[in-house]
């Protein structure tokens, strides 16, 4: 396929096409109206798969060499890409533009939350394209450890007022945390004590827990 | 194995007499400088030189320090220091190889790893400050030219 001249809408909709017919690729939808054209693909199964063992780099650039291979830019230049799975419903008119036009998120999307008997549960969604999975790693995009500790206090403050952590311990990590997994953090804060005990599961498998030692403080604070 | 990174630099070092030792190689401490110098050079291609990081009220301390020592490097001996940016989202993580500027062999390997530290409280940064991470964004966009995500 050919990406042609032609109305804005048109080259959206040829741009679309071309990478519906990648094998990796769901769904696919483009906007903006100068370079770069800003591209959301929404991955299937053997994306998603590809993403998770070789990273966002080797996966963008697949991307672009389908798009070399398919057909010149109208614009002659780049493509910015968003990625998403099947947990984001593809948006449409005013809303798809806003979503892909946002650069990657930094935080994980917020599903829902309940109380439990010892503390709190925050359900969160990993974005495909989290922009911690720029650097860590390259090749094979994983949650930092220390990552879930800043959600953990991020969170935590949201239900327990900010705090700042000063040393933490009985810290392990079981399972990796990847693109796209769907996490269960669960916060208990203990103000007589000072601590915020957490868990991150996923479909209720231990992934992470540690005991932060905090202390309250004023206004936003993420430090440990 | 030392990937490369995102954002890649390099320069021209030429051993200085006072850096080798009795048994005229450079000594192995001497090594570590020839890094800051390099990773200067990194910091002012990303824009967050070390007068703009101190301005900035983040420091960056130097909390591991790795070198593996392939080749001794002699007096006189014109050298390349190549500065690889590999993490900057939680942590900066830089990896260098000294190599010699005329064969392009290995002389040194090596990779430090800084973290961000508030100046005024001396509090450890779980994520790096926004200033450095938008300067980082806008590195490398200039440099691959697709709004700050590396391909």
């Amino acid at each position: 396929m050919t990406l042609r001249e032609g109305s804005v809408r048109e080259r959206h909709a040829d741009m679309a096409a071309c990478m519906r017919a990648h094998p990796w690729v769901a769904e696919a939808r483009a906007a903006g109206h100068q370079a770069p054209l800003r591209v959301a693909l929404w991955l299937n199964d053997r994306g998603i798969a590809h993403l998770l063992q070789h990273g966002r780099a080797d996966l963008l650039a697949a991307f672009d060499a389908h798009c070399a291979a398919n057909g010149p830019w109208p614009e002659g230049g780049f493509c910015a890409w968003r990625l998403f799975d099947h947990d984001f419903p593809v948006p449409e008119g005013a809303a798809l533009d806003e979503e892909i036009a946002r650069p990657p998120p930094r935080e994980p999307w917020l599903l829902g939350e309940h109380a439990t008997p010892t503390g709190h549960v925050f359900e969160l969604k990993l974005p495909l394209d989290l922009a911690l999975f720029d650097d860590h790693f390259r090749t094979a995009p994983v949650v930092p450890g220390v990552m879930q500790v800043a959600w953990a206090l991020a969170f935590g403050a949201r239900r327990y007022g900010p705090m700042a952590c000063g040393t933490m311990d009985a810290m392990k990590f079981r399972r990796l945390v990847r693109p796209g997994d769907r996490l269960h953090l669960e916060v208990a804060h203990d103000a007589g004590r000072g601590r915020l005990d957490f868990t991150v599961r996923i479909g209720g498998t231990l992934c992470s827990s540690a005991r932060l030692h905090v202390v309250p403080v004023e206004g936003d604070h993420h430090a440990c | 194995m030392r990937a490369d990174g995102v954002l890649r630099i390099e320069i021209p070092v030429e051993v200085p007499f006072f850096d080798v030792d009795s048994m005229d190689v450079v000594w192995h401490g001497h090594y570590v400088k020839y890094l800051e110098l390099a990773r200067c050079t990194l910091l002012e291609r990303i824009g967050h030189d070390y007068h703009q990081m101190k301005a900035s009220g983040y420091l960056w301390p130097i909390v591991d320090l790795q070198l593996r020592y392939v080749r001794a490097a002699r007096f006189g001996q014109r050298l390349i220091v190549r500065a690889d940016l590999v993490e900057w989202r939680n942590r900066l993580k830089v990896h260098y190889r000294v190599l010699d500027a005329e064969t392009g062999e290995r002389i040194t390997l090596a990779s430090t790893v800084q973290v961000a530290v508030a100046a005024s409280s001396g509090e450890l940064q779980l994520e790096s400050p926004s200033v450095f991470l938008e300067a980082v964004e806008r590195a490398l966009a200039a440099a691959h030219g697709n709004e700050g995500t590396p391909a």
